[in-house]
């Protein structure tokens, strides 16, 4: 009895090839001479042609690694299902003037959008009054505007949100993820899981497979 | 004691409580002060919060007992401005809707690349918006 242990993770991106192993879902550790068998098995026929998203499930890989090694012990240690996401061809040239523009577009709407929010923030907190009562405690003078008071909140604004972000300067400011990078990575397991879901139930979300893909991963 | 000021009492310690609480949580919810004892190591969390409290604390009784802080003068106004727009600026980018948007955004965009250009484009925003709203006349009228 030969134990062999495999984990998929819960996505593969493919590149023009269409007879997917066992090798290309996910990893197998065991005896070295079956795991050079194992990894070869075929274990799905993709139609090629177009970008396509399949659902194969570990079961599959695992009747495939029994038909072929008589008596193998198979545990799986990742995911349960994996989505194969199928590209015909490699990432195609990238447009910088397109990019450029969606770029300046973007920082518009998050610049206004950001001066929007704040300034309504403003309004809903009533952050005047408070700055005209902050400045008669420490000057006892009655200004309808502190010019020191506001001037080093700007500055305390803006310090404030760059600390949070860490990512203005090369030299980080602490070793773990930044809070961006954590709801980065968190969409993106939600993304996944979400897909696994939608590939595997056909009841509510129609048939097996997702034809096209919702965005193009940029390497 | 009559009745009506044991009435107002218990009415005050209660509001007072339910308060506090609301504004702590806040404070806490928008994960301020992990990301501060991210930048600091992890330590002193503990007095962190006792932080948030005196704060809170000052800030109520300062309604009965006006403070008398004139001996700092202008520096006091500095410190305290440059203080409040620490606070406000991660309160501002760290609520949820900025914070799952702009992942999403990226995504859907595909500008992943670009990312640092965006938050810095945010950051600027809420900067001119402020020196906006501030300086220029007409946006205090709205309270």
């Amino acid at each position: 009895m030969e134990i062999l242990y495999f984990k998929a993770p819960r996505m593969v991106n493919i590149i023009q090839k269409k007879r997917i192993t066992v090798g290309d879902l996910g990893d197998l550790q065991g005896k070295p001479e079956l795991v050079h068998r194992a990894k070869k098995l075929p274990v799905v026929q993709l139609r090629g042609g177009e970008k396509e998203r399949k659902l194969v499930s570990v079961l599959d890989v695992i009747q495939v690694i029994q038909q072929e090694i008589k008596g193998a012990l198979v545990v799986n240690l990742g995911s349960a299902d994996v989505v194969v996401s199928y590209k015909p061809r490699a990432q195609q040239k990238t447009n910088f003037i397109w990019s450029g523009v969606k770029t300046i577009a973007i920082c518009g709407v998050l610049f206004f959008g950001a001066m929007f929010a704040i300034m309504t923030f403003h309004t809903d907190a009533a952050v005047p009054d408070v700055f005209v009562e902050i400045n008669r405690i420490f000057t006892g003078r009655e200004e309808q505007r502190p010019i020191w008071l506001i001037g080093s909140y700007a500055v305390g604004l803006t310090a404030g949100s760059g600390i949070f972000f860490n990512h203005f300067s090369k030299k980080r400011l602490s070793d773990d993820p930044t809070p961006v990078e954590v709801e980065f990575a968190d969409y993106e397991k939600k993304v996944e899981e979400c897909l696994q879901e939608m590939l595997s139930d056909e009841v509510n979300f129609g048939q097996g497979e997702l034809a096209g893909s919702t965005e193009e991963l940029q390497e | 004691m009559s009745a009506g000021i044991l009435a107002e009492i218990i009415v005050g310690l209660a509001s007072g409580l339910m308060v506090a609480g609301g504004v702590f949580a806040v404070v806490v919810i928008i994960s301020i002060v992990p990301r501060m004892a991210q930048l600091s190591n992890g330590k002193h969390i503990l007095l962190y919060e006792s932080c948030i409290s005196a704060g809170i604390s000052t800030g109520g009784w300062h309604l009965l007992y006006p403070l008398q802080l004139q001996m700092f003068g202008e520096f006091g106004n500095v410190v305290c401005g440059i203080f409040f727009g620490v606070f406000v600026g991660c309160l501002a980018v760290a609520i949820a809707e900025v914070l799952d948007v702009i992942p999403i955004l990226c995504r859907r965009s595909k500008l992943v690349q670009k990312l640092p250009w965006l938050l810095l484009a945010i950051s600027l925003g809420k900067t001119a918006g402020t020196l906006a709203y501030f300086l220029l006349p007409g946006f205090t009228q709205y309270k």
